[in-house]
């Protein structure tokens, strides 16, 4: 969207058509070599768009290419498309209704089967398809109808409504799949077929040699892959390390040559490891405890302020993340739609008692609060053996049972969590760590449009607000970049007030790599696995 | 003997079906079933219809039951929530790496705790047998994920001996020498608790059979003090060790969740509490079956252990 907006507008974000040359060695990459990295889950699902987990996403980027991608700095490049879609090269209707993606000429699968718009035009379909276990559908629930060319080298969308982010929806994510393949299957048997768990053909850089259950994903190269003379190393393997601690220990004893998310308490070992580099850079995610609004309590929205100004952020950035991070007003700062003149909630705990008196929640004689003879319990939910989440909940908990709210806390694994008890409104707060994308309305129309509301999206929160969905409309409908500002500050505004969701604070990226690894530069938006084509070791 | 085990096997079945009845009413009891954390909410309501039916969650708790146990006696345990994978190669995946860990480390343990419990109370009161005693209380009362990290952070960081975890070297060819090495610090860690306990174990029968009369006679009789306490002291002194042994090796299906999980150990320990925590029904119900199962075979082998040690045991 905001590519096809900025372009429309002028063009104001840098783009290339191709991704050459990132950060390069100075004697040039080196061919061969091994690259292990540290994973702290396992993946599940390993074809596109099946899985609701980061790390299953990072490393199917390492084994499907996308249409369109962007690199560490957030800008946008083509992948397997010959072009960046625009008004101008008539890549995008004006009415911001029809979209053409080129793809480039020559493209093969790894079996050597020739890759074109047939796939592209399979996998949305198959997307979209109810009975597949898909991740998300933002974007392709706009998809009206889609016709390929007669040279099968291009797929023209047409839309129900104007949509100025459909190329952003199809980039870093929404890689195409082999219809050759998966074609002679159901959506239905796509959910437990072994290729799912562990494909056999791909585009990426590099192909699955072996996946052993609860160990390691070994990969190697892909002959056919469209950037030529690439990938660099010759194996990639993502080693399983369900643990934090042992993550650590594994970089220290330099067993393996980089991992990613990594746990800030482990920072002060993190640190001093040598021969390695230890990255702490700001990254536009948010930290936030989602408030699932089909629970009666949470629909009062003093009850929802009470919270907000009752939780001790400022400790939790504080004591958590050693005070080098940012509370979160309710947008990510590095997008160009953040208005910094909505400031997050301070901790006001008086404030916050008196909200919830005036909600009718009264203090008993037992600590905790009451009315009508209900006492204001809340269950605490966020992804298990997290060591960062669980040192937020105690904050929460102490905070909270101070106010005389009885918190209970349920942890799950993160499959389980993102990928049933968030949509399954099986939580009251949930904690997670929202990313962006690379236009700030894809993750907006995503979590709040009503539209999205289970099962149809992921408004996990059930938030549905006429007034909000009609702004997403119109900045979804308005090419011009200043015009879409105006509009995301009214629906920042909104959810500063209204609080769909508890604003914590905005996240670091922690990473660690070996100094002798070159080009592993996890991106905002596109996670770790971005660019492993490039990565090479000297 | 074969009536006898054949009795046992059929005394078995009455208990594990109880075993598994209380298993299966207990696991339905935790909140948040499989509806809340295994589907896939974005499903639609025939593909969520069709799973429930396919899982047989639409039948009442008792036809579950039947149904599983049908399964169950026919081998089938069902697939797995999470990926619809049949039950028996998940943990068919994962099995032969416990049992490596654990196996090695029941053995690592049986070698240095029979000598250490012999020596303990042959020379009961000594230096030796008080350093002893030292050990193996350090043994019993350090927790396992401390020990397992001091090893780590001594061993593998500071010195570079061992590797922090895995089962071999990523990316090398697989050889022997390699799996040894990284089997070295998980089977120290496993085996140090259970030579700490077994050895305790060892030498308080040992100390009781000691002091029996029958050994003083056999000493009166001129035989040497080695033969005497090795022939017959440790025999008869074996009967409570072989039967903490059986109980502790029937753990095998249950993994070692917290060395698998700090030396990144992909075994059953680790199946079993990802399982729990999303749910995962038949996975879990498998696995706690099989558990129960290997406590009555590893009592019916420590009963036949018992008739060869004393030959008055006699199985009628």
């Amino acid at each position: 969207m905001a590519v096809a907006g900025l372009l429309v507008a002028g063009g104001m974000l840098p783009m290339a058509s191709h991704s050459s040359t990132h950060a390069a060695h100075l004697s040039g990459p080196v061919k061969g070599g091994t690259m292990i990295d540290g994973l702290y889950e396992e993946p599940d699902r390993l074809i596109p768009n099946t899985s609701s987990m980061t790390y299953a996403l990072n490393v199917d980027t390492s084994l499907f290419s996308p249409l369109f991608y962007t690199d560490n700095k957030g800008v946008l490049f083509a992948g397997l498309a010959a072009s960046i879609p625009t008004v101008a090269n008539g890549g995008i209707s004006k009415d911001l209704m029809t979209y053409t993606f080129k793809l480039r000429p020559g493209l093969l699968w790894s079996d050597g089967q020739p890759l074109d718009a047939r796939d592209v035009d399979y996998s949305w379909k198959t997307w979209v398809n109810k009975d597949l276990n898909a991740n998300t559908n933002v974007g392709l629930a706009q998809i009206k109808s889609s016709t390929v060319s007669a040279d099968n080298l291009s797929i023209t969308f047409h839309l129900s409504s104007p949509s100025i982010s459909f190329v952003a929806d199809w980039t870093d994510q929404y890689f195409p799949m082999p219809a050759h393949i998966l074609s002679s299957m159901t959506a239905k048997q796509l959910n437990t077929a072994k290729f799912t768990f562990q494909p056999t053909v791909d585009s990426g850089p590099f192909i699955i040699q072996s996946r052993k259950a609860g160990d390691n994903i070994t990969e190697v190269p892909n002959p056919h892959y469209y950037q030529p003379g690439k990938p660099y190393l010759s194996k990639l393997i993502f080693r399983i390390i369900p643990d934090q601690v042992a993550i650590t220990n594994a970089l220290s004893a330099h067993e393996i040559d980089a991992s990613w998310f990594l746990d800030v308490s482990q920072a002060s070992t993190l640190e001093h490891i040598s021969g390695y580099t230890y990255v702490n850079g700001l990254a536009p995610n948010i930290e936030q405890g989602l408030l699932n609004l089909k629970n009666p309590i949470l629909q009062d929205v003093r009850v929802r302020q009470a919270l907000e100004y009752g939780l001790n952020r400022q400790a939790m950035a504080t004591d958590v993340w050693h005070g080098a991070i940012p509370l979160a007003s309710d947008e990510m700062p590095s997008l160009f739609s953040f208005d910094p003149s909505i400031k997050p909630y301070p901790y006001d705990p008086a404030k916050a008692g008196q909200l919830l008196d005036a909600a009718g929640w009264k203090m008993g004689s037992d600590g905790r609060r009451h009315k009508n003879g209900k006492t204001l319990s809340l269950r605490y939910s966020t992804t298990a053996r997290n060591n960062w989440r669980a040192q937020d909940e105690l904050i929460a908990l102490t905070d909270y049972q101070q106010l005389g709210i009885d918190l209970r806390i349920v942890n799950y694994p993160s499959d389980t969590y993102f990928g049933s008890i968030l949509p399954g409104g099986n939580y009251d707060i949930g904690e997670f760590e929202n990313n962006a994308y690379y236009d700030p309305d894809i993750s907006i129309y995503n979590a709040f449009d009503s539209s999205q509301v289970p099962p149809h999206g992921s408004n996990w929160g059930w938030y549905v607000n006429p007034t909000y969905d009609k702004l997403i409309t119109q900045e979804e409908g308005t090419a011009d970049q200043a015009q879409r500002k105006v509009i995301f500050s009214k629906m920042q505004q909104i959810m500063h007030d209204q609080l769909p969701s508890l604003w914590y604070y905005d996240p670091p990226n922690i990473y660690e790599y070996r100094n002798t690894l070159h080009n592993y530069m996890p991106g905002p938006y596109s996670g770790e696995c971005w660019n492993t084509q490039d990565w090479y070791i000297s | 003997m074969g009536t006898y085990i054949a009795r046992r096997l059929l005394q078995a079945i009455p208990l594990l079906l109880v075993i598994s009845i209380a298993l299966f009413g207990l696991l339905h009891l935790i909140p948040g079933g499989p509806e809340q954390v295994a589907f896939n909410p974005r499903m639609s309501e025939q593909a969520r219809h069709d799973m429930v039916v396919s899982l047989g969650l639409d039948q009442p708790l008792p036809i579950q039951y039947v149904k599983w146990l049908w399964g169950t006696v026919h081998f089938d345990f069902g697939n797995t929530f999470k990926d619809g994978q049949p039950v028996i190669t998940t943990i068919g995946d994962r099995l032969p790496n416990s049992i490596e860990l654990l196996g090695i480390s029941f053995l690592v343990a049986l070698l240095v705790a029979i000598p250490l419990g012999i020596i303990a109370a042959v020379k009961q009161y000594s230096i030796i047998d008080y350093l002893f005693t030292v050990l193996s209380y350090t043994g019993i009362s350090m927790p396992v994920f401390w020990f397992a990290e001091m090893l780590v952070l001594f061993l593998s960081i500071q010195h570079n001996w061992f590797p922090t975890g895995d089962m071999q070297t990523e990316g090398q060819p697989s050889s022997f020498i390699d799996s040894v090495h990284h089997l070295v610090l998980p089977v120290l860690v496993l085996s140090f608790a259970f030579i700490a306990s077994w050895s305790r174990y060892l030498r308080s029968s040992m100390l009781e059979v000691l002091h029996q009369d029958y050994l003083r006679t056999a000493r009166a009789k001129g035989l040497r003090r080695i033969r005497v306490v090795l022939k017959h002291a440790f025999r008869n002194a074996l009967i409570p060790l072989v039967t903490v042994v059986a109980l502790d090796l029937s753990s095998i299906f249950g993994g070692a969740v917290i060395t698998e999980t700090i030396f990144s150990w992909p075994g059953l320990g680790r199946l079993f509490f990802d399982s729990l925590e999303s749910r995962d029904y038949p996975v879990l119900m498998a696995m706690m079956v099989l558990s129960a199962f290997s406590v009555v075979i590893c009592n019916i082998i420590a009963d036949i252990i018992y008739g060869f040690l004393d030959p008055r045991i006699r199985y009628s």
